[in-house]
């Protein structure tokens, strides 16, 4: 079971997965 | 096919590593390991938009190199080029993989989601309320990171930012009518790939 908030959450992480940056150093990466 | 769980899937890279008897070998791997690793998952994250996935080509890319590439990698004396072949590499491999799942997802709709027919828990309030007693957050997750994109933007302004229809249509830049059946297929695919989910699994 989910909960309104979580299926929110879900897609919202999705949608902002495409702009995820790739840092040009590892030390950058938390 | 057997899917490892993310530490399990890394352990068995160690593993490899332990079986390398040459030291200038094992160092380059041990490198890429613990420097490149994170980076090259980002990568292939970043076009998959599905984590599991992601490590697979990682662990893919990883397998390849051992395999075949190890004397060529060993002989990389410059960072940046050990870096720009790697995340290359990956991207390649997952690109590879995106258009594998594509082609698997066009097998299985002309398989089974003409299966689907159209009930009640076509409606709004119903769809979502039908998800939310069944499903778990990671398997949602999942299954909306498989929508196409347009489906997935077209669910997210109406279920999640909760606008009407036609101001959906005003933001895709689309008519009403588009809008409407793409709500509809977004929401048939969406079902479809949470029941489908094992699938993707085995």
């Amino acid at each position: 079971m989910i909960s309104k908030d979580e299926f929110n959450r879900a897609f919202r992480e999705s949608v902002s997965s495409e702009f995820v940056e790739i840092p040009l150093k590892e030390e950058d990466i938390d | 096919m057997m899917r490892y769980k993310y530490s399990d899937r890394w352990n068995l890279a160690v593993l490899y590593i332990s079986y390398i008897d040459n030291e200038k070998e094992k160092k380059i791997l041990e490198k890429i390991y613990y420097l490149y690793r994170k980076q090259m998952f980002l990568v292939a994250r970043s076009i998959l938009n599905n984590e599991a996935d992601a490590e697979d080509v990682v662990q893919d890319v990883f397998l390849h190199i051992v395999s075949k590439y190890i004397d060529i990698l060993s002989r990389i004396e410059n960072e940046n080029d050990l870096r720009n072949y790697l995340l290359k590499s990956t991207k390649n491999m997952a690109l590879n993989k995106k258009k594998k799942i594509g082609r698997m997802l066009l097998f299985d709709e002309n398989e089974d989601l003409e299966k689907f027919k159209v009930t009640k828990e076509w409606m709004d309030d119903n769809f979502e309320q039908y998800i939310f007693k069944r499903y778990e957050y990671e398997k949602v997750l999942q299954s909306i990171n498989r929508l196409d994109e347009k489906y997935k933007l077209v669910l997210y302004y109406h279920f999640v930012m909760e606008l009407e229809v036609k101001k959906v249509a005003v933001l895709m830049n689309q008519s009403v009518s588009t809008t409407k059946k793409q709500l509809f297929r977004g929401k048939k695919k969406l079902l479809f790939l949470l029941e489908k989910e094992e699938w993707y699994d085995k």
